[in-house]
Order: C-alpha cells, then sequence, then structure tokens
C-alpha cells in the first residue's frame, strides 16, 4: 500500500531541507524589526549563494536596469521579501535534483517547472501584480510534490506514471488513484514544512484547484494558467505530455483579455530559453552538493 | 504621454520615458508596465512624478494575425493535430480562451516545425 500522506510528511524530514542561511533569511524576512544590514550579513556568510544571487540580479533574464553590486543593494533595492524569493530560485534546484531514470526525468520535470515559472511572472507582468518574483518561485515549485513523491515513494511514483500511460490518464488522477492523494497536497505540507510564506504555499498547494484557495486566490490562479501554457507549448514535461482544463473563475479572475495569450506564449517561449540556461544548466549532478545540508548554525 | 504626479501613479500603468534616480541612475526602462513594486522604489528614491505613455490605456498587443499563413498548409495541419492530442482533456472547444491557447500553441509549433526544416525552401524544389 502507498504511504499514507502523514507518512509521507514524516519522510519529508529524510528529504533535504532549506539551507540554514535560507531559514534564518525567512525568521528574518518574517520579523517585521529585521533591518538589511542583519539580513545582508546572514546571507553573505554564504559566499557560493551570495554570488548567485547576485549573478541572477545582474543577468539580463532578470532585467534589472542597472547593475547590482552588493547584497545590502539588493536588499535596498528590491526588497526583502523579493531577495528572500530569490535565494529561493538560485536553491531549489540543486536542493531537490535527483538521478536521470528511465521511466522518470527529473530534469524535464524542472524544465516544465521553469516554464511554469517563466509564465507565473509573464502573467502577474501583465496583469500588474506587485511581486513577480514570487509567483516566479511559485512556478518553480508547484510540482515539488511529485520529486518528493519520486524521492520517497518512488515505486508507487513510477506505478502512478504507469497508469497515466496505460490509461491515458492525468497524472494528478492516476496518483489520486495510487495514493489517494496528489502532488499539490504533498507540496503544501512541503511549503509547511519549510515555513514558505502562506501565499506562497497556497499558489502551490491550489495550482490544479484554484478556485479552493483563500489567501492567495489571484496567485493560485496564476500558476494554474502558467502551467497550462508551459504544458500547451510542450516545455519540458510535467510527467503526463496531456493539458489539464481551465478552471472557469480562475481564468475570469485574471481578467486577461484572450488576445493578449499570442504575445505571452510569444514571449514564454523566449524567456523560458534564457531561465533555462540560467536555472538549469550547471554541472549535471553534483555529488558534493550534501555541503550545504551540514551548513548548521 | 502625460507627466504623472508619484500619488496619481498606478500599477497597470505604462512608462513613457526611463525613470532615473537624482543622481541619474536609471530605475526603469520607459515602456515597463508599473507594479506596486516600483512604485515603492520610486517612494524611497524621492521620485515625484513620472511620464506614462497615453493613448489606448492598453499596453499594445502584438496582433498575431500574420502567423498563419506564413506557415505552409501541410506543417500547420500536422502541428494542429500534434497539439490536439496534447489538448485531449483540456476541453478546449467548451471555452474561448483554451480554443485560443490551443490555436497559439499549434501556431507556435509549426512554426519551429518550418525552421527545423532548415532554409526556407524554394517552391518546387525536391531536394530537402
Amino acid at each position: 500500500m502507498a504511504p499514507r500522506l502523514e507518512t509521507i510528511v514524516q519522510h519529508i524530514g529524510s528529504l533535504p531541507t532549506l539551507p540554514s542561511v535560507l531559514l534564518r533569511v525567512n525568521d528574518l524576512v518574517n520579523n517585521p524589526k529585521s533591518s538589511a544590514l542583519q539580513l545582508s550579513r546572514v546571507i553573505m556568510e554564504d559566499q557560493a549563494l551570495t554570488v548567485r544571487l547576485l549573478r541572477l540580479v545582474n543577468s539580463p533574464f532578470y532585467g534589472f536596469p542597472r547593475r547590482i553590486a552588493t547584497v545590502t543593494e539588493a536588499l535596498t533595492i528590491l526588497g526583502f521579501n523579493q531577495v528572500r524569493n530569490l535565494l529561493l530560485t538560485v536553491t531549489v534546484v540543486d536542493l531537490l535534483g535527483a538521478e536521470e531514470t528511465a521511466d522518470f526525468s527529473p530534469m524535464r520535470l524542472w524544465q516544465h517547472s521553469v516554464g511554469t515559472a517563466v509564465a507565473g511572472s509573464l502573467i502577474a507582468k501583465r496583469i500588474g501584480h506587485e511581486d513577480r518574483e514570487e509567483l516566479f518561485v511559485a512556478g518553480l515549485l508547484h510540482d515539488v510534490g511529485k520529486l518528493v513523491e519520486f524521492q520517497v515513494a518512488r515505486k508507487f511514483f513510477l506505478q502512478a506514471l504507469q497508469v497515466v500511460k496505460v490509461r491515458d490518464l492525468l497524472l494528478r488522477d492516476a496518483e489520486q488513484e495510487v495514493f489517494g492523494y496528489s502532488h499539490d497536497q504533498v507540496g503544501r505540507l512541503l511549503g509547511e514544512q519549510w515555513k514558505l510564506p502562506v501565499r506562497l504555499g497556497e499558489a502551490i498547494a491550489c495550482h490544479h484547484r484554484p478556485d479552493l484557495a483563500q489567501a492567495a486566490k489571484r496567485e493560485a490562479a496564476i500558476i494554474h494558467l502558467a502551467d497550462i501554457l508551459s504544458r500547451a507549448l510542450g516545455l519540458g514535461s510535467g510527467g503526463d505530455d496531456a493539458v489539464p482544463p481551465l478552471s472557469l473563475e480562475a481564468w475570469q479572475r485574471l481578467r486577461l483579455p484572450e488576445a493578449s495569450l499570442a504575445g505571452l506564449m510569444k514571449e514564454l517561449e523566449e524567456q523560458y530559453e534564457e531561465a533555462q540556461g540560467l536555472l538549469l544548466q550547471r554541472a549535471p549532478t553534483q555529488p558534493g552538493s550534501t555541503e550545504q545540508l551540514s551548513h548548521v548554525s | 504621454m502625460a507627466r504623472v504626479l508619484l500619488e496619481d501613479l498606478k500599477p497597470g500603468m505604462s512608462l513613457g520615458k526611463p525613470v532615473y534616480t537624482l543622481q541619474g541612475v536609471l530605475l526603469i526602462r520607459g515602456g515597463e508596465v508599473l507594479t506596486e513594486r516600483h512604485l515603492q522604489m520610486f517612494r524611497s528614491w524621492g521620485i515625484e512624478e513620472a511620464d506614462v505613455a497615453t493613448g489606448g490605456a492598453e499596453q499594445t498587443e502584438t496582433p498575431e494575425g500574420g502567423g498563419e499563413q506564413a506557415v505552409p498548409a501541410g506543417l500547420l495541419a500536422s502541428a494542429q493535430a500534434e497539439i490536439a492530442h496534447r489538448f485531449r482533456h483540456a476541453d478546449a472547444d467548451a471555452d474561448p480562451a483554451m480554443t485560443e491557447i490551443r490555436r497559439q500553441a499549434a501556431l507556435r509549433l509549426a512554426q519551429h516545425k518550418r525552421l527545423q526544416q532548415g532554409p526556407a525552401p524554394l517552391p518546387a524544389q525536391e531536394t530537402a
């Protein structure tokens, strides 16, 4: 029998945790009394992270119109939340990377996730959402539940993929049959474990059921549509190759004109290439990456 | 173009001209659509006003009209078939937004297929 949802949570404990730097950054960002100085000190303890943060904010993809030279500058210009989200962005792919297997390719899932991240950020821009970075991270993380299942209950996850193939179901429905729950629910639990902001956690948890969102109705609707656009264009693979139905409620909430879809999808394809290069093209596997885990304060 | 005071600037407006700090450092490029974050930046940098693009409140959308005839019909048909399969669970006919997403996905796929075929084929020439 597949592990119960509660058991999966316990197993999440055996998954990589966020680097301690990120947990401390989280705490500081959530505390209104924190100062930029405190935050920058914590971030700069991790040299590699600092370098990657500055590389990202200065990349053409990020498109900030001038050079940001220091962490303090990033914090003052972009804001605390923004920097936290950027740190998450440069961390999670390495953290949850898994080896490729014949039946399932984590790399293709990351490609799909980067596509969803870019789409989320582009939709946010179109509708004038104030925090595009949050939607980028939400897109990047929306399917992490699948990686958790793959890592801690592989036999059952592969069984679900088999069901997808044989009976042509969407993976989410196959997961319901095999596990009794699906990756969006697992994603919610991981978000809680990582103490992600509520809105971010909900956007991940409700990307298939944006109607269930409470604090993050708009964000869940954005990621719901972003997932669809990323699949429509065949960017990577979410484990099934089909586009899920669009929630009418979510679509109406976004108030996007249908005529904007052409431009959105064109931009998505273009920016996807850049984002992919920036986030996914690294040394394929880094056996030494556990050093991040032992970095306990 | 209209000069608008900070208190009247709203997310969703698009900038007619770039915005610079008092020290002359570029903050936001012209043409960007303003977000709440930009407005926060204005406040923290002491920017008091900005030029906003006027005439058609909507930002410029590129109408994708010419795409369809730019692709040979055979390629478009095969792309449409492939995309229709990808959309088999989506019930795209029921909903105009989904119909448009499917249409755009097929157009883009057809254009990629054409690019993959290499240099633009000369009419009535058999060599690939």
